[in-house]
C-alpha cells in the first residue's frame, strides 16, 4: 500500500504531467516562399536511442521535431540508417515532418560525415572521399559533421571536392571559444552548403542550430537538391549569417523564426515552469519520503 | 521516509527488513523500474525542453528500458548461483534498491536543470557531471556488496560485484552506444 506522501507524491507528478503536455503542441509553422523557393527548416544531425546513443525513439525525434517548429529532419544513425528509416514511416504515417533517413559516418579520430538520403549503410572504413561517392551513388548528400580542429585529418583535398555541406553551426559553438572560428576556416576551404545542425542526442533542444533550405519542392528530394545547389542560410552565434550570397537578403524575413538562444526567453511559460516544478517535487517526494 | 533513504542511511538494517517484506508479484517486480524509467524519462524531459510532458517522459522511459533489463540480468546471473531462498521478483525488487544513489543524482541533476535553459551545456559542465557520477557509483556498489551478502548469503561478494557490473554494465553501454562502438574500435586497433 501506498502511504500518504506517496499518494501526494504521485498527484503532484500527474499535476506536473498535465501541466506540461498542455503545452506540449506542435509549433504552428506557416510555410514561407521567398525568391520563388519554399524555405524549409530543417536540422541535418538527430540521434535516437536505438543503438545511437541518443535520448529519443525514431518516433519520438519526428514529434519532438513538431514541437521545434521544424519542417524537416534527418535521422542519422551511427553507422547505421535503420532508426532513419523507422522514424521516416511513423512520419509518414501521422503527417509529421519530412523526414530523411541518413547515417553519421564515423570515422573515429579521421572525420564524422553526415550522408543523408541514403539507403544502405555505408562503410566507414573507407577514405572521405570514397565515403562520399558511395552516398552520392546512393543518391544522397553529404555533409561534414562537426569539423572542428581535431576530427578534421580524413578531409583531404579529394574529399572537399566532392562534398556537399559542413556545419557551420553546431551547438559547441556556443561554449567552445574557437568554435565559430574553426567551423568557418573548414567553411573556407571549398564552396560548401552552409549547414546548422544541432547534433541531438536529446540534452539540449533539437534545432537550437538549423539550416535555411531554399527548396523547388516540400519534399526530401527539394531538399536534397537545394544542399546540392548551396541554396541554405544559417544563423550562426551572434548576429553572424552564413550561406549563398545571393539568399543572404532574406535572411532579415528568416531571423524572426530562428529559436530564441538567449537564456532568459527559453525557459518557457508560467506553465511550464508550474509543470517543472511539480514534477520535480513529486519526483523528489517518491526518492526521499 | 522512502525505502530510497533508509537503504541509504542504514543499508544492512534495510536489506534484511525488505527480505522478511510481503511480496506482491507482479507489482513487486515492476515497481523499481519504472521508478528508475521514470527518472530517466523525467530527466530527458528537462533536459531537452522547457516543460515535463507525458509525451518526453514516457520517450525517455522506453528509450531507457534497457538499464532495469541489464540490471536484472545482471543480478539473475549472481541469483542462479545462490541458495535461492527468496523468490526471483523480490530479489530483484531488492536489487533496485541499490539505485537510490543514482535516483538522488538524477534528482540533483533534475533540479539544475529547472533552473537552467536546455539550449547548450558546455564541455567543461560535461565533465563535471560525468566525474559527479563516481558518487553514485561506489555508493551504489558498497550498498550491492551488503545486498549480496544480507539478501543473497553470498561470501564472494567482492566477486560477484564484478560479475554484476560486468554482464549488467556491458549490457547498458552496450545498448546505449550500439553500432558506433565498432568505429570507436577500429579507431583504437589503428
Amino acid at each position: 500500500m501506498m502511504t500518504r506522501p506517496q499518494i501526494g507524491s504521485v498527484a503532484l507528478i500527474a499535476a506536473g504531467l498535465i501541466a506540461g503536455s498542455i503545452g506540449d503542441r506542435p509549433a504552428p509553422v506557416a510555410p514561407i516562399t521567398l525568391g520563388g523557393y519554399r524555405v524549409l527548416a530543417a536540422d541535418f544531425h538527430n540521434h535516437s536511442s536505438m543503438w545511437s546513443d541518443g535520448a529519443f525513439t525514431p518516433w519520438g525525434l519526428v514529434l519532438e521535431a513538431e514541437r521545434q517548429g521544424l519542417d524537416a529532419i534527418a535521422v542519422t544513425g551511427h553507422n547505421e540508417v535503420w532508426d532513419g528509416r523507422l522514424a521516416q514511416r511513423f512520419s509518414r504515417a501521422v503527417g509529421g515532418p519530412i523526414v530523411i533517413a541518413g547515417q553519421e559516418v564515423l570515422a573515429e579520430g579521421r572525420f564524422h560525415m553526415i550522408a543523408a538520403g541514403i539507403k544502405e549503410v555505408v562503410d566507414f572504413r573507407q577514405s572521405a572521399a570514397d565515403v562520399i561517392d558511395d552516398v552520392h551513388r546512393q543518391g544522397g548528400i553529404a555533409i561534414a559533421a562537426h569539423p572542428f580542429h581535431g576530427i578534421v585529418s580524413g578531409w583531404d583535398e579529394a574529399a572537399m571536392q566532392r562534398l556537399d555541406g559542413g556545419e557551420i553551426c553546431h551547438p559547441n559553438i556556443f561554449w567552445m571559444p574557437s568554435g565559430q572560428a574553426e567551423l568557418e576556416e573548414f567553411s573556407a576551404r571549398r564552396p560548401i552548403a552552409a549547414i546548422g545542425s544541432s547534433d541531438f542526442h536529446g540534452l539540449g533542444r533539437m534545432g537550437v542550430c538549423r539550416t535555411y533550405v531554399f527548396a523547388r519542392e516540400a519534399s526530401e528530394e527539394g531538399i536534397l537538391e537545394a544542399v546540392r545547389a548551396h541554396r541554405t542560410l544559417v544563423f550562426g552565434d551572434g548576429d553572424r549569417v552564413y550561406g549563398d550570397p545571393e539568399l543572404l537578403a532574406y535572411a532579415g524575413a528568416l531571423r524572426g523564426r530562428a529559436p530564441s538562444r538567449e537564456p532568459r526567453e527559453s525557459r518557457g511559460t508560467a506553465l511550464d515552469w508550474i509543470s517543472r516544478m511539480t514534477a520535480l517535487a513529486g519526483f523528489a517526494g517518491i526518492v526521499l519520503l | 521516509m522512502s525505502t530510497e533513504l533508509r537503504v541509504l542511511r542504514a543499508p544492512a538494517a534495510t536489506f534484511r527488513e525488505l527480505t522478511a517484506s510481503p511480496d506482491r508479484g507482479a507489482w513487486t517486480l515492476v515497481r523499481r523500474p519504472l521508478l528508475i524509467m521514470f527518472a530517466m524519462g523525467l530527466l530527458l524531459s528537462l533536459s531537452s525542453s522547457t516543460r515535463v510532458s507525458a509525451r518526453t517522459v514516457v520517450d525517455g522511459m522506453i528509450s531507457f528500458a534497457f538499464v532495469p533489463i541489464a540490471e536484472a540480468l545482471a543480478v539473475a546471473a549472481i541469483y542462479a548461483r545462490s541458495d535461492r531462498r527468496l523468490p526471483f521478483t523480490r530479489v530483484v525488487d531488492t536489487f533496485l534498491v541499490s539505485n537510490a544513489p543514482w535516483l538522488l543524482w538524477i534528482l540533483g541533476f533534475c533540479a539544475w536543470q529547472v533552473a537552467r535553459s536546455p539550449t547548450t551545456m558546455s564541455d567543461t559542465t560535461g565533465k563535471w557531471l560525468v566525474a559527479s557520477l563516481l558518487a553514485p557509483a561506489c555508493w551504489a556498489a558498497y550498498l550491492d556488496l551488503q545486498f549480496f551478502r544480507i539478501v543473497l548469503s553470498r561470501r564472494a561478494v567482492a566477486v560477484d560485484l564484478v560479475v554484476a557490473r560486468l554482464i549488467g554494465w556491458t549490457g547498458a553501454i552496450g545498448c546505449f552506444l550500439g553500432i558506433a562502438l565498432w568505429a570507436q574500435i577500429v579507431a583504437w586497433l589503428r
